[in-house]
């Protein structure tokens, strides 16, 4: 089990990504949440309890799935947050930057076509299913591969590098 | 799930997560796996960051003096079926301020849909005491709404500042 300084951070990072999934954007008690999971993991990993080493995933979402109840049990008992309060985003990266990549963000959003764009809405924000999306454009699976991974293609290359940051 | 699977599937596992079109146990086995997973967990960060860009408005909204001012961010054509139009809508018509500017800088086409759209805004707004101005109009943009008739209801201004005078 490698619990080097980088897994861990890497470890993190993910853990982030759930815990915001399940509780929210505008949750303040993000980063304790994510911090419980960690501790919790390298405990059972130093006394040996992570059975299977190489499915540590399955393990460490449990462990998270568990604090995150826990959290909105004791938050159900003690609402202690005032709705009202704007959390302040974190890691905020200096305007020019921002900036930048916003520029070339858009200049891969204007290079999609309309129908390109179309398709990836429904993917993405709507939901639907592949071949439902095929039929609706009239399109093969080979046109929709194209279509999906040569957009994603165009996004990698924006956010190469930058990408090895926080989000 | 697997990272072995069709990178076609995995992509459409990736969309549904993130459109919560998963259910509970399918999002369980998800991130089960991608805690454990750099390949796949730098797959959804990829396609997380993609679908937030498309969902992202190309409309963005502002104040200047009191009055709302509406800039797209990006080159826009306000053509029949187009995003910006919807946008467009949703800003103006379900919003309360009936003071409102368009900066048409990027805007590089429009149609009969787009002109319909502007002159329902501009309807709105005076029927609810209000007013709509343009600014930065392009030449392209111009000749369609001289040609209409519709720039001698809907005034144009050179720049953000004289129109919001105009309000005065």
């Amino acid at each position: 089990m490698d619990l080097s300084e980088p897994s861990l951070e890497r470890l993190r990072l993910k853990l982030r990504y759930k815990v915001l999934y399940h509780v929210g954007h505008n949750c303040a008690d993000v980063d304790d949440l994510v911090q419980e999971t960690l501790s919790r993991f390298i405990r059972a990993a130093q006394k040996d309890q992570i059975r299977n080493t190489d499915e540590f995933g399955a393990f460490i979402n449990g462990v998270c799935r568990n604090v995150i109840l826990e959290y909105r049990r004791r938050v159900k008992r003690e609402p202690t947050l005032d709705e009202d309060i704007e959390i302040p985003e974190v890691g905020v990266r200096p305007d020019a930057d921002i900036l930048e990549m916003r520029n070339a963000i858009d200049s891969v959003l204007a290079e999609l076509a309309d129908r390109d764009r179309a398709i990836l809405r429904e993917l993405y924000l709507d939901g639907k299913e592949k071949d439902e999306i095929c039929v609706e454009w009239k399109m093969s699976d080979a046109q929709f591969r194209v279509v999906l991974f040569r957009a994603k293609e165009r996004f990698r290359k924006v956010y190469a590098g930058e990408v090895k940051q926080r989000d | 799930m697997n990272c072995r699977m069709e990178p076609i599937q995995r992509e459409q596992v990736i969309a549904k997560y993130l459109s919560r079109a998963l259910d509970a146990d399918a999002v369980e086995e998800f991130e089960g796996h991608y805690l454990g997973c750099d390949e796949c967990f730098d797959e959804l960060r990829l396609s997380k960051r993609m679908a937030a860009e498309l969902r992202r408005s190309n409309l963005t909204w502002k104040r200047n003096g009191g009055i709302s001012v509406l800039q797209f961010s990006r080159a826009a054509e306000l053509m029949h079926s187009a995003d910006e139009l919807d946008q467009l809508r949703r800003e103006v018509l379900e919003q309360s301020d009936t003071r409102v500017i368009i900066d048409l800088s990027r805007v590089t086409r429009i149609d009969s849909a787009g002109l319909g759209q502007l002159m329902s805004c501009y309807s709105h707004l005076v029927r609810n005491q209000g007013s709509l101005k343009v600014v930065n109009v392009t030449p392209e943009v111009k000749k369609v709404m001289d040609m209409t008739g519709i720039s001698s209801l809907i005034r144009a201004f050179s720049n953000e500042q004289e129109a919001v005078k105009s309000f005065n």
